[in-house]
């Protein structure tokens, strides 16, 4: 029964969250924001009320409840989004490209496959950050032991917990802590990154443009990696790009409540990684900037309200100690923002990034030329701006942390990569998309 | 730039991703890397289960010192403390306390359990391994003889 209460509850608030929405869209967003809301209200229910079962099952039956009355509302009132591309016919993708798209995702879940298989619990960081805070929250009958400060700071309890709050509840409602669970869920955030990336650009511009959206994010070699390390990252990129193409779809729709669903989204990256509050300060700066009006930003600054709410209770109610402070002294600090030796070893190691093949294969050097070349002719777009503001503000946070910039950058960028990457993929397709579209109307006339 | 242009550029960079990508799975990996299956964390541990509190905390030494601030990319200690902290949460390890009422000694190397146990004035209760052992500060145990 209780496992019944929680598919319901994932599946009643995903449906009633995006019920203007339609299609395969629908479908990826609802899964995404579903588990997301489940796992956020998992958080807030332990932390309100404690760990006893009787609290999981109240907060899936309010969460399921809470669902339904969305949905219900949610279709009495205006009518949703179209499946239809503005309205215009697309042209159906090439058999080339669906053959290509099909393989490429059969070959990712193939590695997918064979790298768990390898590595059983994960990558280095799933068993030694995500996994562990899960079983802590499962097996604890104090909260409080997952974040204790007696632990060894590697541990890093400072970060947010909706990856190990997920896998603590599959562990729990399953009564087994099979390896199997972390690797599933974290297969099913990859799929479903892919899922909002390729059908939001399908939505936008066309089928076509959204399986080569895919396709890119399929055959980048980090992905299926990532996809089996059963880290937070790749459920971070999922949530990104979905609050990208929401907010892309409010303002080209002039749909406003999908600026509420985007702030949601957004916060559910804050309650994911700690990077994740980077990217939706960023979004918010980038609306407020692109758009000029504060209509916007406030429905998107309401969406992310909860989970904001959430964090600061989490980080205030518990005070779980952080490494840049334990290691942090306000000298120090001035140091190494005033070091060039930092600020010259961080340009030259982002240099030498760029052409790493192993994860990368060519598609930052591609992405980087298209920048460079293309893009910014072009209109800006919100989503592209606070991309662009993300990574710029990585600059800084590199060289002010306290740590070794080698070490840290190496032991980071990649991940820091995947968070971001199916986001920009979105951000650079659909202007590229109006670009060659605006240049076929105007040789035609 | 015409959107044929633009699929034809992807699906070429996209042949370099996927070629990456059935390469490193499914021809170096399995010559570099551990075999298929490989064996889960919890395995090495099994043996330390029962000798131990479910859940507070106990004291961790080794022969290694773990690096407690960060800036080198592996160390074995550090891996097979946090890989042992992995396998018994919700118990505590807290590193480099030989003070608490049990203390978990892991080394490296076996031929130094002795030295490492005489150094933070332990005495093993309990043997869980060639290279572990549960022990307690000399004056609280019922000493066992150690390898």
């Amino acid at each position: 029964m209780k496992v019944a209460v929680a598919l319901l509850a994932i599946g009643l608030c995903g449906a009633g969250m995006t019920v203007r929405l339609r299609g395969g869209l629908r479908l990826a967003a609802a899964l995404l924001l579903g588990l997301g809301a489940w796992s956020a209200a998992y958080a807030a229910a332990i932390l309100l009320f404690g760990t006893d079962g009787r609290v999981l099952l109240a907060k899936d039956a309010a969460l399921a409840l809470l669902g339904a009355l969305l949905l219900r509302v949610g279709e009495r009132r205006s009518p949703a989004l179209s499946a239809e591309v503005n309205g215009v016919h697309q042209a159906p993708p090439p058999r080339w490209l669906k053959l290509f798209f099909a393989a490429s995702c059969a070959l990712a879940t193939a590695a997918v496959v064979e790298h768990t298989l390898r590595f059983p619990d994960g990558g280095y960081d799933a068993w030694m950050i995500w996994n562990t805070r899960a079983r802590f929250l499962s097996r604890a009958a104090d909260l409080h032991a997952a974040f204790s400060p007696r632990l060894l700071f590697w541990l890093h309890q400072d970060y947010p917990w909706l990856l190990p709050g997920a896998v603590a509840q599959v562990f729990l409602l399953g009564r087994t802590e099979a390896l199997a669970a972390p690797a599933l869920l974290s297969l099913l955030f990859a799929a479903l990154a892919l899922a909002v990336l390729a059908w939001s650009v399908a939505r936008l511009r066309g089928p076509t443009w959204g399986l080569l959206a895919g396709l890119v994010l399929a055959t980048t070699p980090c992905f299926a990696t990532f996809s089996s390390n059963q880290q937070s990252d790749v459920p971070l990129g999922a949530f990104l790009v979905l609050c990208a193409a929401l907010l892309t779809l409010a303002l080209e729709e002039g749909r406003g409540h999908l600026l509420v669903l985007a702030g949601f989204s957004a916060g559910l990256c804050a309650w994911t990684k700690n990077e994740g509050l980077l990217y939706l300060g960023c979004f918010a700066a980038a609306l407020l900037w692109r758009e000029r009006r504060l209509r916007p930003l406030l429905l998107f600054a309401l969406g992310a309200l909860p989970l904001l709410a959430l964090l600061a209770g989490f980080k205030l109610g518990l005070k779980p100690p952080n490494d840049f402070v334990l290691f942090t002294t306000p000298q120090g600090l001035l140091d190494r923002a005033l070091s060039p030796g930092r600020w010259g070893e961080l340009a030259l190691l982002v240099l030498r990034r760029i052409v790493y093949f192993q994860d990368f294969a060519l598609w930052v050097i591609a992405e980087l030329l298209l920048l460079a070349l293309v893009l910014r002719k072009l209109p800006g777009s919100v989503a592209g701006t606070a991309l662009l503001l993300a990574c710029a503000a990585y600059a800084p946070i590199y060289v002010l942390q306290p740590h070794p910039v080698e070490w840290i950058y190496r032991t980071s960028v990649d991940r820091l990569f995947i968070q971001l990457w199916p986001a920009a993929i979105l951000a650079t397709l659909l202007p590229l998309a109006s670009a060659t579209a605006r240049a076929g109307a105007t040789a035609r006339t | 730039m015409t959107p044929a242009r633009i699929a034809a550029a992807i699906a070429v960079l996209a042949a370099v991703g996927f070629c990456r990508t059935a390469y490193y799975h499914f021809v170096a990996e399995p010559r570099h890397e551990r075999p298929l299956p490989g064996p889960p964390i919890d395995d090495q541990f099994r043996a330390l289960l029962p000798l131990l509190p479910r859940s507070g905390e106990v004291g961790y030494v080794t022969d290694e010192p773990i690096l407690t601030t960060p800036g080198f990319e592996y160390q074995g200690a550090k891996q097979r403390f946090l890989q042992m902290q992995y396998a018994l949460a919700p118990l505590v390890l807290r590193y480099d306390d030989d003070r608490a009422a049990l203390v978990v000694a892991n080394v490296a190397d076996p031929a130094r359990l002795g030295e490492v146990l005489r150094a933070h004035g332990l005495a093993a209760v309990a043997q869980a391994g060639p290279t572990t052992v549960v022990a307690k500060a000399v004056a609280n145990a019922v000493a066992r003889p150690t390898p």
